[in-house]
C-alpha cells in the first residue's frame, strides 16, 4: 500500500512540474499536451485520489482558448472549491473573466462554474456576475443565470431576497422569449418561494401569483415551445393551480390532451397529474379521465425498460386501488410475462386482485394459480396470498376454496404454509366451507410446516375445528411435546390457547394435553406465554364454564378484515402524485420528516427503515389477520393490565397455586377431574430472586464440550437486540469487545453484512466445568440488529446474564 | 418539487465509481458508499429500482456491465428521473457510436462529464436532444484514433440553436441525393394456456425513421388506420376504401410530431430530426395475426424419461419466410441427455439454459415443422414434483410482415426547393414475449 500511495506521489509531483512548465508556455502544440495532463488530473480526481494539491497549477494553466480544457478546469475547480476555498480565491479572476468573454458559451460555463463553486465569500462576486448574466442577449447565458439564483439562494438566502433577484426571475418568467430560460426561471422561483414560504409573507403572495391565471396560461400557451423536460416542470406546477369555474378546466385539459401521446412517460405522467387534479372535484369528470388516462398508461407499462414501467406501474396501481371497477375489464393487461422481473410480477398481481370481480374472477384465479408454481418462492407467495384476498374479498368463493386447497396438495413447504394462513382467515369470514377446507387440512402434515405464522394457522384450525378432526387432542400433543424447541412466541401463544379450547371440546381426550401445556408455557422463558398461561390457570380454577366462555365463546364470522391503509392516507399520496410517494407508498413526511431523520448519517434510527417499504406492508399485512383474533379473545375482558398480584411473573405467589380448588360443577366434564390432578401442575415453591452474576474471566471450554451442551441444552432466551455494527467488516473487533466483558468467543463466520457468533461465558463462583452460558449471535450490520439466542446450564441465571450481553452489546461501538 | 436528482453515479459491477456527478449539496458524499453496502453488496440487488436508505433514495438501472445511480433527498419525480438516465444513456450511446459499457465510460470519460454538465443544472435536467449538443459539445468520442483535429469553438449560431425553436433539426442542411427510411418494427407478445387458448396478445410497434433531407422539409405519413382512413373519408367526401384498417390502441409520437394537426385531421405531420430517430409507438389488442402457433406435448415417461413434440405451424403468407428462428423448450435441470428428431432446422439440449433449442434458420410461410425429442433424466431422490414447468419460448423475425396488418399508404415530402426524394419502407414483425405454457 506504501509502495502504491508512493508511487502516485511522485505521478502527482511529475503532473505538477508538468503544469508548471506548459503554464507560461505559447509554443504550438502545448495545446494538446495540456489537453492530456488535464484529462490525467480529472481521471485521478474521478477514481477518487486527491489531486487538490495541484490546485494553483491547474488554475495558472487555466487561461486557454480550448473549451474542452477550460471546462476540465471548471469541473476541477468545482471539485475542490470547497475543501479549498482559499485556493478557490485564485479562481474567481479568472472566472469573472471569462463571463466577460465574447463567445456566450464560456460567459454561459464560466457562469455555471462560478455558481457552483457554493463557498460562502464569494457571494459577492456572484451577485454582480448574476445580475449580468440575467440581462445577458444570449439566451444560454440567462438560463444558467437563472439557474444560478436557485444556487446562490441556497448559498446565502438572504443575499438572493435582498438583490431582489426573485422580481428579476418574475419578470423573465412572462417575457422572455427562450423557453429554457422560463424553465429555469420557473423551476427556481418553486424552490425559492417554497423555502422562503416561512419567512416571509412576501413570498407567499409571490407563490401565489406564480400560481395565478395569467401566468399558467401565459405558460400553457407556449407549452410546445418547451423541452420535454420543461414542460413536466409547467404540468407539476399546473397541476397546483385552481381553477376558477369548470370552464377553465375544460379549457386547461383541452390544451393538455395531446401531451397524453407524448413518448415521453414523464410528460405523460405529468399530464396525467393535471388532469387528476384539476377534476377532483368533479365526480363525473373525474370518471372520464381514468377512461381517457387509461391506454396511455396501458402502453407505458409495456414498453421501455423493466425500471421505467415499474415507476409507471406504481403510478397505475395507486389509480387501480382508488377505481378498481374501472380497471376490471383490463385485467389482462397485468398478467405478467415470464421474464418481468419480481417487483414488476409483484405490482401486477396486486393489481390483479383489486380489479377482480365477479366477471373476471375465474380467469383471474386461474392465471393466479399459474404463478403459484413459480420458480421464485416470493412470487408464488404473493400470487397464494392474492387468491385469498379475491376469496375474502368476493361473495362467490366456490372455485377459489377449491383452488386454495390444492395448493395443499402441491406438497411445497412454502405453498402449504402460505395457504394455511389464507384458509385460516377464509374459515373465520366464511363458516360454512369450514367443513371442506378442515377435512384437507387435516391431511397436512404438521411435520412438514416450519414457518410460524402457518403452524399458528394450523394450531389455530386444530384448536377451534377439534371436533372435525379426529387426531387433533393427539397432533396438538406431539406440537406440546416439542414445546421447548419451539422458538416463536406466536406459536407457543397460539398452542395454549388450543390447548384450552380443545379441553372444552374433549375433556377426556386432551386433559393431559391442557396440564402439559400449561406447564411449560408456566415455564415459558416469554413474558407474554408465560402471563397467559398463568391466566389461563386462573380462569379455569372461576370454574369450567367460566374459562370456555371467555376463552373459548362462540364467534361471530368475520365480514371485513381491517384494511391496511386508511383512505386519508391514500389521498395524502394522490396528492403527491408522480412522485416517490406513490412509490413509497407512504406520504412524502414519512420518508422525508427531517426532525426524525438524518439526512447524511447512517446512524441506528436511519437503520430500521432499510427494510423495504412493501415488505413492511407486507408484515402489517400478515399481523393484521393474527392480531385481529388476539383481539377478539382479549375483548372477552383479558388484558394484561388485569393481573395485578402477577407483577413478579417469574415467582408465582404459592398460595394461589397451593390453594384447593373450588369443585368443578360443569356439566360436561366429570367432577372427578379435579382441577389440581387435571393440570398435574408441581411448581410448589417459587424460584429466589435471581441473585447477581459475575463472569469468570478466564472460563475454559473446548469445541467439543460446547457441541456438546449446545445440543443438549434448550435455548432459555432469544431477543434482538440493536448493535451499532454499519461498519462491520471482519469479525474480530466485536470478538475483542466481548471478551474485555468476560464473554469468550467458540467460533464466529460470515460476511459483511451478516456474521454469525457463537459465545460462551461462564459463572465466576460456580464449579469448574459447570455454570456455562452458550450464546448463538447473528449479527446484521445493514440492519443493525443481533438476534441472539441464549442457552444457559442454570436457568436461575438466564435473565441476569441475557441483561449483561445486552449491555455489552449496547456499548459496542467500532 | 420535481427535482431530478441531487447526485448521479455510474458504477461498474464491482462497486467502484467510474464517473460521478454531484449536483445538489443535499446529499452527502458517502451516498455511493451506502449503496454499495446495502444494495450491491446484499440480494436486494435488482429486487426493486427505487430504495430508500437513511433519508435519501436511491434509484437504479443497470446498462450492461455498468449501474447509473440516482440519489435524491427529496421527494423526487420518480418516473422523470429513470426516464432521464433512459435518455441520458440513449445520448451517451449517440455519441460513442454504439456500445454503452464501462470501457466505453472509461475511455469517454471527460465527454461524459462535459455532458453532464449540460443536460442537467442543479438537479433539473436541460437539454438532452443529440442534435443540438452535438452542435457545442464537439469533442467526438474517441472512436478511432485517427480522429480529425477538431475545432473546439462552436459555430457562431450553437446558441441559438441550443434553444431554439425547432429543437431537433437545424437549418442549413444539404444533401446531393434526397432519402427516407422508414422502417416499420412490431414485436408481438403471446401468452397462451396449455389448452391453446390465448390469454394475452398485443402487438407493441413502432415506426423508425432515418432521414437525409435537405433544408426543413415537412413530411405527412398515411396508415391504414382506422380513425385515420374515416377522417379522410369524411373530409374527401367519398366513401373509405374497403380492405383492412386497423384499430390503434395507444399512439405516441416523437416530439417533432404536430399533435394538434394529428387530433384534428388525423394525420401525421412533422418536420424529422436530421438522421435516425423514433417517429412513434403504437400498440394494438385487436385483430393480431399471429405469425406462429405452438402445439407442444410433453409427457414424462416415469422418472427418468420424457417426450417432448413440438409443432409449429407458420400463418403468413407462403411467399414470405421468417427468419431466426428459434423455439426454446425448458427441460428439468437434471436432464442428462436428449436426442432428437427434426423436419428442419438443428436441435440441442443447452444445459446452461436448462432448454431444447431448436432453431429454424428459414421458415417458409403456411408451413408445418416438427421436432421430436427423448430426454433422459438422471434420476434423483428429489422428488420430481418439484418441477413446474416455464413456458415455450419463441424468437423470430417475419421480415415483410406485421402481426398487426398495419400499412404505410403513402410518405409525402414537401421542402420549398421542391427536391424529389426516395423513400424506402421495410416491415418486419419480431417475437417480443412469445410464452406458449406446456
Amino acid at each position: 500500500m506504501n509502495a502504491d500511495s508512493g508511487h502516485r506521489k511522485g505521478e502527482i509531483a511529475e503532473l505538477k512540474s508538468q503544469l508548471r512548465q506548459l503554464a507560461g508556455s505559447r509554443a504550438p502544440g502545448v495545446e494538446e499536451v495540456k489537453r492530456e495532463l488535464y484529462k490525467k488530473v480529472i481521471s485521478y480526481m474521478t477514481i477518487g485520489i486527491d489531486v487538490s494539491s495541484l490546485f494553483s497549477e491547474m488554475v495558472m494553466c487555466s487561461a486557454t482558448s480550448d473549451l474542452v480544457v477550460k471546462k476540465m478546469c471548471y469541473l476541477y475547480v468545482g471539485n475542490y472549491a470547497k475543501v479549498h476555498p482559499d485556493l478557490a480565491l485564485l479562481t474567481i479572476n479568472f472566472l469573472q473573466r471569462d463571463c466577460q468573454d465574447d463567445d456566450p458559451m464560456i460567459r454561459g460555463l464560466a457562469l455555471r462554474s462560478l455558481c457552483s463553486l457554493r463557498v460562502m465569500n464569494f457571494v459577492e462576486y456572484l451577485v454582480g456576475s448574476l445580475r449580468k448574466g440575467l440581462k445577458d442577449n444570449n439566451g444560454y447565458v440567462r438560463q444558467v443565470a437563472a439557474m444560478g439564483v436557485l444556487k446562490l439562494y441556497h448559498i446565502a438566502p438572504t443575499a438572493c431576497i435582498e438583490n431582489d433577484f426573485v422580481a428579476t426571475l418574475k419578470s423573465m418568467l412572462s417575457q422572455d422569449p427562450d423557453a429554457q430560460v422560463v424553465a429555469n426561471c420557473l423551476c427556481a422561483l418553486e424552490e425559492i418561494l417554497v423555502l422562503e414560504r416561512t419567512n416571509s409573507d412576501r413570498a407567499n403572495k409571490d407563490r401565489e401569483m406564480l400560481h395565478s391565471k395569467q401566468i399558467v396560461f401565459s405558460l400553457l400557451n407556449r407549452i410546445k415551445d418547451f423541452s420535454e423536460w420543461a414542460q413536466c416542470l409547467v404540468l407539476d406546477m399546473v397541476s397546483k393551480y385552481i381553477p376558477v369555474d369548470p370552464n377553465e378546466t375544460f379549457d386547461i385539459m383541452n390544451l393538455l390532451e395531446d401531451r397524453l401521446q407524448h413518448s415521453n412517460s414523464a410528460v405523460v405522467l405529468a399530464t396525467i397529474k393535471v388532469f387528476l387534479q384539476l377534476t377532483i372535484s368533479m365526480a363525473d369528470v373525474h370518471q372520464q379521465v381514468y377512461e381517457r388516462i387509461k391506454a396511455p398508461l396501458l402502453t407505458l407499462i409495456s414498453s421501455g425498460s423493466p425500471e421505467l414501467s415499474y415507476a409507471v406501474l406504481s403510478h397505475l396501481h395507486l389509480l387501480v386501488m382508488r377505481a378498481p371497477i374501472l380497471f376490471s375489464s383490463d385485467y389482462k393487461h397485468f398478467y405478467c410475462r415470464y421474464s418481468d422481473p419480481s417487483y414488476v410480477k409483484k405490482l401486477k398481481i396486486e393489481m390483479l386482485t383489486a380489479v377482480a370481480s365477479e366477471s373476471n374472477m375465474y380467469e383471474i384465479v386461474t392465471e393466479l394459480s399459474e404463478y403459484a408454481a413459480n420458480v421464485d418462492v416470493g412470487i408464488t407467495r404473493e400470487a397464494i396470498r392474492a387468491v385469498g384476498k379475491i376469496a375474502l374479498n368476493l361473495c362467490d368463493v366456490n372455485a377459489i376454496v377449491d383452488r386454495l386447497l390444492q395448493f395443499l396438495e402441491m406438497e411445497r413447504d412454502y405453498v402449504t404454509a402460505e395457504t394455511l394462513v389464507l384458509v385460516k382467515d377464509l374459515v373465520r369470514k366464511y363458516p360454512e366451507w369450514s367443513h371442506d377446507c378442515i377435512a384437507v387440512v387435516g391431511n397436512v402434515s404438521s411435520k412438514s410446516i416450519q414457518e410460524p405464522k402457518a403452524k399458528a394457522a394450523l394450531i389455530w384450525m386444530l384448536g377451534e375445528y377439534s371436533h372435525d378432526m379426529l387426531d387433533a387432542p393427539y397432533v396438538l400433543e406431539s406440537f406440546v411435546d416439542n414445546w421447548l424447541e419451539e422458538d416463536s412466541p406466536e406459536v407457543r401463544l397460539e398452542l395454549l390457547t388450543a390447548a384450552a379450547k380443545i379441553f372444552f371440546k374433549r375433556p377426556p381426550e386432551s386433559q393431559k394435553l391442557l396440564g402439559a401445556a400449561l406447564a411449560a408455557a408456566v415455564d415459558d422463558p416469554d413474558q407474554d406465554v408465560h402471563d397467559k398461561g398463568l391466566f389461563y390457570y386462573r380462569l379455569l380454577q372461576q370454574g369450567v364454564q367460566t374459562a370456555e366462555s371467555i376463552v373459548n365463546p362462540p364467534k361471530k364470522a368475520v365480514s371485513d378484515f381491517a384494511d391496511i391503509q386508511n383512505s386519508e392516507m391514500r389521498d395524502r399520496i394522490f396528492d403527491e402524485f408522480n412522485s416517490l410517494s406513490v412509490i413509497y407508498r407512504e406520504p412524502s413526511y414519512m420518508f422525508l420528516d427531517k426532525e426524525h431523520r438524518k439526512l447524511y448519517e447512517f446512524s441506528d434510527e436511519a437503520a430500521p427503515t432499510d427494510v423495504l417499504p412493501t415488505q413492511k406492508l407486507d408484515a402489517n399485512d400478515n399481523d393484521l389477520l393474527l392480531g385481529a383474533f388476539d383481539k377478539e379473545e382479549s375483548q372477552s375482558g383479558v388484558s394484561n393490565g388485569d393481573d395485578g398480584p402477577l407483577s413478579a411473573p417469574r415467582s408465582p405467589s404459592p398460595t394461589l397455586l397451593g390453594d384447593s380448588v373450588p369443585p368443578v360443577s360443569a356439566s360436561n366434564i366429570p367432577a372427578a377431574f379435579g382441577i389440581d390432578d387435571l393440570l398435574g401442575l408441581n411448581i410448589s415453591t417459587p424460584p429466589p430472586p435471581p441473585p447477581s452474576l459475575v463472569l469468570s474471566s478466564k472460563p475454559v471450554l473446548d469445541s467439543g464440550t460446547f457441541q456438546k451442551k449446545w445440543s443438549q441444552l434448550p435455548v432459555a432466551l432469544s431477543f434482538e437486540h440493536p448493535i451499532s455494527a454499519q461498519s462491520l467488516k471482519t469479525t474480530q473487533p466485536l470478538l475483542r469487545h466481548m471478551q474485555e466483558k468476560s464473554v469468550q468467543c467458540m467460533a464466529s463466520g460470515g460476511q459483511s453484512p451478516t456474521f454469525k457468533f457463537f459465545f460462551f461465558a461462564q459463572k465466576a463462583d460456580g464449579m469448574p466445568g459447570t455454570g456455562f452460558f452458550l450464546v448463538e449471535c447473528l449479527v446484521h450490520t445493514s440492519a443493525g440488529k443481533a438476534s441472539v439466542k441464549v442457552k444457559s446450564e442454570d436457568s436461575t441465571f438466564t435473565a441476569a446474564f441475557s441483561d449483561l450481553f445486552k449491555s455489552a452489546l449496547s456499548s459496542f461501538i467500532i | 418539487m420535481p427535482v431530478a436528482a441531487s447526485a448521479i453515479y455510474f458504477l461498474n459491477l464491482r462497486g467502484d465509481v467510474l464517473i460521478n456527478r454531484l449536483y445538489r449539496d443535499d446529499v452527502g458524499g458517502n451516498m455511493v458508499d451506502a449503496f454499495r453496502t446495502h444494495i450491491m453488496q446484499t440480494k436486494d440487488l435488482g429486487t426493486c429500482p427505487v430504495r430508500q436508505i437513511g433519508g435519501c433514495s436511491f434509484l437504479y438501472m443497470r446498462i450492461s456491465n455498468v449501474y447509473i445511480v440516482i440519489v435524491v433527498s427529496s421527494n423526487a419525480n420518480a418516473a422523470c428521473a429513470l426516464k432521464f438516465v433512459v435518455e441520458a444513456v440513449a445520448l451517451f450511446k449517440s455519441y460513442f457510436g454504439g456500445a454503452f459499457d464501462e470501457d466505453a465510460i472509461r475511455n469517454n470519460f471527460v465527454l461524459i462529464y462535459e455532458l453532464l454538465d449540460e443536460i442537467m443544472d442543479f438537479g433539473y435536467p436541460q437539454n438532452l436532444s443529440p442534435e443540438i449538443l452535438k452542435l457545442y459539445i464537439t469533442q467526438e468520442g474517441v472512436r478511432s484514433p485517427f480522429s480529425k483535429p477538431i475545432d473546439t469553438r462552436p459555430p457562431a449560431n450553437a446558441t441559438l440553436q441550443v434553444t431554439g425553436a425547432v429543437g431537433w433539426r437545424r437549418e442549413g442542411l444539404v444533401y446531393k441525393k434526397n432519402e427516407v427510411f422508414l422502417d416499420i418494427v412490431e414485436s408481438v407478445n403471446l401468452l397462451m394456456s396449455q389448452k391453446g387458448t390465448i390469454l394475452r396478445c398485443d402487438v407493441t410497434g413502432k415506426i423508425l425513421m432515418k432521414c437525409f433531407l435537405s433544408g426543413m422539409p415537412d413530411l405527412k405519413l398515411g396508415l391504414n388506420d382506422k380513425i385515420g382512413l374515416e377522417k379522410e373519408a369524411q373530409v374527401k367526401a367519398r366513401p373509405a376504401k374497403s380492405g383492412k384498417t386497423i384499430e390503434l390502441d395507444d399512439v405516441t409520437f416523437h416530439q417533432c410530431v404536430n399533435l394538434t394537426r394529428f387530433n384534428s385531421e388525423k394525420t401525421v405531420s412533422f418536420v424529422p430530426p436530421d438522421g435516425e430517430f423514433e417517429l412513434m409507438k403504437y400498440r394494438i389488442t385487436e385483430g393480431i395475426n399471429l405469425p406462429f402457433r405452438v402445439f407442444p406435448s410433453i409427457k414424462e415417461l416415469g422418472r427418468t424419461r420424457m417426450e417432448v413434440n413440438v409443432k409449429v405451424k407458420s400463418l403468413f403468407g407462403s411467399k414470405m419466410f421468417a427468419l431466426g428462428v428459434v423455439v426454446k423448450v425448458p427441460v428439468p435441470k437434471q436432464t442428462a441427455k436428449a436426442s432428437f428428431q427434426v423436419t428442419s432446422g438443428r436441435a440441442k439440449y443447452n444445459a446452461s439454459v436448462d432448454c431444447l433449442l431448436w432453431k429454424i434458420r428459414k421458415f417458409p410461410g403456411q408451413a408445418e415443422l416438427t421436432m421430436s425429442a427423448e430426454v433422459e433424466l438422471i434420476s434423483t431422490m428429489v422428488e420430481r414434483k418439484s418441477w413446474t414447468r416455464p413456458p415455450i419460448q419463441m424468437e423470430f423475425q417475419v421480415p415483410m410482415f406485421t402481426a398487426s396488418g398495419l400499412r404505410v399508404r403513402f410518405l409525402k415530402v414537401w421542402e420549398k426547393s421542391g427536391y424529389s426524394t426516395v423513400e424506402w419502407v421495410r416491415y418486419i414483425t419480431r417475437a417480443g414475449s412469445y410464452e406458449i405454457r406446456c
